[in-house]
């Protein structure tokens, strides 16, 4: 066994920012690929990339809820949170990089890599020296300098080997107020609940879920609850068939998934604010997009940091993101032959807002007043 | 959670193996009421088949999204659009209705209306029935309106009490997912157990509901008497909100989403699409399919779609039901279809108030009591609309999220109807086609583009506030459900005849309600547009005022329970007085339909029923002649007429 | 006769609806709107209709030096629009439904004398143009509403004041 890079509760913080940076940091490939197919259309496809995004999502909040229960102080709105497109995650000794893809098999292949399992060989190989030339590399311990994980899946059993450690070290370890956590009752979602963190063995739970909802138990492809592990539901775009339940991985029995690769925009891969017209209005759109979505980071952090029922409003944001999104990615992107526009999520630092941006147009829009 | 379809359960079923089988029950409707009753007896090990009229398909996702895509596609968005218009299991549809000309039924479409009184008031003939088009408000009914004649001289008693339904409605609304907060639901005599909470919160008051009640909430009105002062209060709904962790003595409630075969979670909580009716995009709203999912994983339930039931078969010395005679159409888009039968030791009639007397008037079981089909009963929508001062945000939230209940009950009962009012928060869609109609005379007639369009759509349509009206109405026996060898569909079935005329008492409570809404109108400093065309289809004068009328879908009365089989066709437990082992389920049975949208009494009663339905079977060890009077029981082959 | 051009149509589009070209074409319907237009009217009048919106802003521009804003506004370019436009018994009634078309996602008939006189093409029926052009309608963005069945706002989103932009929202008082 090699020495644990989790010390103390220092560290572990460390671990958990890092952790929640790394569940951020798989939705903007999810929601770039979802929002690229085209309405009505890939019906089998939207779903299965819309339920993990919004499991991303749980599995932030479940970060978010671990962080606040050993006293931490999610912050979604510091510098580089949000990393710039293409990223890289490990796939054990190598390494694959993330784009911000339209739907597309490069795209399916991609999300399959996110969620593969990936168990290091040994012990000795959970963490690795990471290349200088793979930046940003999502998955590097924020302790251990210039190292990566192998996966992961290993980078969360080095965070929860580290909390049992350090929560045998420090009986005061949970001393987050509860009443900053998110309840079931602020976060609804069908692939499981949420859960509130408020002593080890709930903050395990939290823990092993993100893993397990992600790369399936070694059990098999379903778990306890009957729910499909991420990998396999990509898997099905793979394979063009869904899994039933007593399949074996490579197998699925159940109905053919119907998809259509042609009914998507293909929308520029990883598309920078330079590759818009400067001065342009889809330029200035494109501009506020990402300020609204540093606003909804903001007001996640917010959120995440003592008023819980203001999750409801960042919903509601989302919700109204999205159709922000849709209308950049409908948009031909000039001068690349023919690709669309998509988000860039290049996040300028919150300039002390904190409600998000309202728009209408270019156009403020405000309140009724009473 | 999603609710899990079983693979394949709609096709799995041969109908000439079913045919042989004895189950204990057959039940005819894939509505709420078949489906709550199908899954409480097989979940007590007892087997069931289900006869459903419109095609056999799965619920799947794939399939409700065919619905959504129907709706989007659809010119007209009413509350049919979504569902398939099948010749072989016709359905009524709001679009249908014309005046009537006095004399001349109109026979146009599917429900032949002999009138006087012309109704566009529908119901939906798909798996799941017509909770895929409900709106989902689920109000309980007051105790008083179980009790009608003695309280107030006027319509009829039920032989049960609120008492004896309020546990029902508990697990009703446990069943649908309803939620609200009884602090805003225990009123005019509604009570509830001490320790009760609904499975989930009460979804919000919509920002139009908030600004309305700014100057209603403490409104005095003096009405026979009595001094109420009004309030805008949350509907309780049959729609997924936040699960109350209080719930069931503190296990909380697990909200029920859409139902799929494959891994869509979604529909956990509403998401204010604003399109309850007619389809939920989310299934955030109950449908039936819901409970027809869990019935079917039983494994002890079996379901032939695409089976019109036909004709009920007697054994006349018994007095039992021994078959249902169906016609299986082959395909929906052909008129070739089979005719079967089904037996069981329990019959149920689970299709609707106007299909369930519908069939068995064209059985020729007119019932010895001769009220069936007689009694028919709807709501009466009055609406009145107008403009708020400053825009309020019209069309946004669930389709109703408040309103005003206050004058739900009370003396002036023994006068005049009472009502409900719904505040729309889809503004005059339902009154005047709002906003398509706005934006269609801004341009064509207002001369509005770019900018001043925009401004005039604000101006127009963010302001919009209709009230609706949901008036009670009496049974009346000669408001009926009637068939004719004249009046045939394409499979051979006798439709519908619909004689409807609106009593006199429900006239006294629309004219009231009429100035009500002045009032209101007024304490908001509302423009009132409210305007009732004499040539609307629904126009009724009273009093020398004249309104526009319109229907409900909540179709009830027309096989009336009772505690006596010389007034009544069901008893209490909605068993027909006449066929011992004969049920006839649903708003059918309802003696008054006081001031609640019906599902949620409907679903109650399926529930108690369900209790009795089991317990006969228990008693019933003894083995079932099921001897049919038809020396033939083979499958016969037909044409349908189309 | 060349066939109208998307740009031209966008360019008149921005006028008469006053959403910005980013929002139009956002909207993922121009291309299709322009097909129906074309296929109910014939590019002969769609091209007419592309030239006189192109003459009123040369008459706007004139009036008030050289305006190139879009969309473009003011007393000048109104009435040139009205001149020239919507008071044409053959253009009138098609920039109207183009109004409609991107406000409602729905192609409404064509008035009967229209029809008479101007010629009947394949499509001047009232038709949806797509299942997603009801969705893409502007009206619902013009009152801070979602079109009924899609683009849902989200849960308790609706008790909170509608998201309108301030300059119709101050225009609408009494």
């Amino acid at each position: 066994m090699t020495v644990s890079t989790i010390e103390n509760r220092d560290d572990l913080i460390r671990y958990l920012e890092a952790a929640l940076a790394l569940e951020h940091a798989t939705l903007p490939p999810y929601l770039t690929a979802y929002y690229s197919i085209r309405s009505t259309t890939n019906s089998d496809a939207a779903h299965i990339i819309r339920v993990a995004a919004v499991e991303e999502m749980l599995h932030l909040t479940l970060v978010a809820n671990v962080l606040n229960a050993v006293g931490g102080r999610p912050d979604l709105t510091r510098p580089g949170f949000v990393p710039s497109y293409p990223a890289y995650l490990p796939d054990g000794e190598d390494d694959f990089t993330v784009d911000l893809r339209p739907f597309s098999p490069e795209a399916v292949e991609t999300f399959c890599k996110i969620e593969r399992p990936g168990k290091a060989p040994s012990a000795d190989e959970r963490l690795l020296s990471a290349p200088a030339d793979r930046a940003p590399l999502l998955v590097s311990s924020p302790t251990a300098e210039g190292m990566r994980f192998y996966s992961i899946g290993e980078f969360y059993e080095e965070i929860t080997e580290g909390l049992e450690k350090v929560a045998a070290d420090d009986p005061a370890l949970f001393r987050g107020d509860p009443a900053r956590q998110v309840g079931p009752e602020y976060f609804y979602s069908g692939g499981g609940t949420m859960i509130v963190v408020t002593d080890l063995d709930s903050a395990r739970r939290a823990l092993q879920f993100i893993a397990a909802q992600g790369e399936g138990l070694d059990s098999g492809i379903y778990d306890a609850e009957g729910e499909l592990a991420h990998y396999y539901r990509f898997r099905q775009l793979q394979l063009g068939r869904y899994y039933q339940e007593g399949d074996e991985p490579g197998t699925p029995t159940g109905p053919p998934l119907s998809i259509s690769w042609d009914d998507v925009h293909n929308v520029k891969v990883s598309a920078k604010l330079a590759d818009y017209p400067p001065g342009s209005e889809l330029a200035r759109v494109a501009r506020e997009f990402n300020a609204d979505y540093g606003a909804l980071l903001a007001l996640l952090t917010q959120a995440f940091d003592g008023r819980p029922a203001l999750l409801q409003d960042a919903v509601c944001d989302m919700f109204r993101l999205r159709d922000g999104f849709n209308r950049l990615i409908c948009n031909p992107l000039p001068g690349h032959d023919g690709l669309h526009a998509a988000p860039t999520f290049e996040i300028e630092p919150a300039a002390g807002s904190d409600q998000p941006a309202a728009r209408d147009a270019g156009e403020p829009t405000r309140a009724v007043t009473p | 959670m999603y609710e899990k379809f079983p693979e394949g359960a709609a096709q799995r079923t041969d109908p000439a193996v079913a045919a042989d089988d004895l189950y204990d029950a057959v039940i005819v409707g894939g509505g709420i009421s078949g489906a709550l009753i199908a899954a409480r007896l097989s979940q007590a090990g007892r087997r069931v088949l289900i006869l459903e009229a419109g095609p056999a398909e799965d619920l799947t996702l794939r399939g409700y999204e065919d619905y959504l895509n129907r709706f989007y596609e659809a010119i007209s968005k009413d509350n049919q659009a979504p569902y398939p218009a099948l010749p072989n299991a016709p359905m009524p549809r709001g679009t249908d209705v014309r005046p009537i000309v006095p004399g001349a039924p109109d026979a146009s479409a599917y429900l032949v209306q002999n009138g006087p009184f012309a109704t566009d008031t529908t119901y939906t003939r798909v798996l799941g029935g017509t909770t895929m088009h409900w709106e989902g408000k689920t109000l309980r009914m007051l105790p008083e309106d179980f009790r009608m004649r003695s309280l107030y001289g006027e319509g009829a008693d039920w032989p049960l009490s609120y008492d004896d339904l309020a546990p029902y409605y508990s697990e009703a609304e446990r069943e649908i997912g309803v939620s609200a907060d009884v602090e805003d639901q225990a009123y005019l005599g509604i009570t509830f157990d001490d320790d009760y909470v609904f499975p989930m919160k009460g979804l919000p008051l919509s920002y139009l509901d908030r600004t309305v009640a700014k100057d209603i909430d403490g409104m005095e009105v003096e009405l026979d008497g009595v001094q109420r002062r009004l309030r805008v209060r949350p509907f309780p709904q049959g729609r997924n909100g936040i699960a109350n962790p209080d719930y069931d003595g503190g296990k909380g409630y697990v909200p029920q989403g859409a139902v799929s075969a494959y891994q869509v979670e979604v529909g956990e909580r509403c998401q204010g699409n604003n399109n309850c009716v007619p389809i939920c995009p989310v299934q955030a709203k109950y449908n039936a399919g819901k409970t027809l999912a869990v019935a079917l994983r039983t494994g002890r339930v079996d379901l032939v779609g695409q089976a019109v039931a036909h004709k009920v078969h007697i054994d006349e010395r018994t007095r039992r039901v021994t078959e249902i005679e169906y016609r299986r159409y082959d395909r929906p888009d052909s008129p070739g279809f089979t005719t079967m039968r089904a037996r069981g030791r329990l019959f149920v009639l689970a299709a609707n108030a106007v299909e369930n007397p519908r069939l068995m008037l064209a059985s020729g079981l007119r019932g010895s009591s001769g009220l069936m089909g007689r009694n028919f009963m709807d709501h009466a929508y009055l609406l009145a609309w107008g403009l708020l001062p400053e825009p309020a945000g019209t069309f946004r939230g669930t389709v109703c999220t408040g309103g005003i209940a206050d004058l739900r009950g009370g003396r002036f009962r023994s006068r005049q109807a009472a009502f409900t009012i719904d505040i729309h928060n889809d503004g005059w869609g339902w009154a005047r086609g709002a906003p398509m109609t706005d934006l269609i005379s801004l341009v064509d007639s207002g001369s509005r583009y770019g900018a001043s369009l925009r401004q005039g759509l604000v101006d127009r349509v963010s302001r919009q506030l209709q009230l609706a009206f949901m008036v009670e109405v009496p049974a009346d026996p000669s408001n009926r459900i009637t068939v004719s060898p004249d009046f045939i569909d394409a499979l051979g079935n006798m439709r519908p005849v619909l004689t409807y005329d609106i009593p006199e008492y429900t006239m006294r409570g629309v004219a009231y309600a009429r100035q009500l809404s002045k009032r209101i109108f007024a304490r908001l400093g509302a423009e009132d547009h409210t305007a009732y065309n004499p040539n609307f289809w629904g126009y009724a004068v009273h009093d020398g005022e004249g309104y526009e009328i319109r229907g409900g879908n909540h179709l009830a009365g027309t096989h009336v329970m009772g505690r006596d089989r010389t007034t009544s066709v069901v008893d209490a437990d909605q068993r027909c007085w006449d066929y011992g082992n004969l049920y006839m389920v649903g708003g059918g049975s309802m003696p008054t339909v006081g001031t609640s949208n019906v599902t949620l009494t409907i679903a109650a009663l399926c529930l108690r029923s369900a209790r009795a339905m089991l317990a006969r079977l228990d008693s019933e060890t003894a083995p079932v002649n099921v001897t049919s009077n038809r020396r033939d029981a083979a499958p016969t082959s037909g044409k349908a007429a189309w | 006769m060349t066939a109208p051009s998307l740009e031209d149509f966008l360019l008149l589009s921005v006028d008469l609806t006053a959403f910005e070209e980013t929002d139009l074409l956002g909207t993922g319907m121009a291309e299709g709107y322009l097909e129906k237009v074309r296929a109910a009217c014939g590019d002969g009048i769609v091209a007419a209709l592309l030239d006189a919106h192109r003459a009123a802003r040369a008459d706007a521009a004139a009036e008030n030096g050289n305006q190139t804003r879009t969309p473009l506004e003011g007393e000048a370019f109104d009435r040139a629009l009205r001149h020239r436009v919507f008071s044409d018994d053959r253009l009138g009634p098609v920039a109207r439904n183009i109004i409609k078309l991107w406000y409602a996602g729905m192609w409404y008939a064509l008035p009967p004398e229209w029809i008479d006189r101007y010629g009947a093409h394949a499509a001047v029926g009232t038709s949806t143009v797509t299942a997603a052009s009801y969705q893409e309608g502007l009206l619902w963005r013009a009152i801070g509403a979602n079109p009924p069945g899609a683009k849902a706002p989200g849960y308790g989103s609706w008790a909170r004041p509608p998201r309108i932009a301030d300059r119709y929202l101050k225009g609408a008082r009494r």
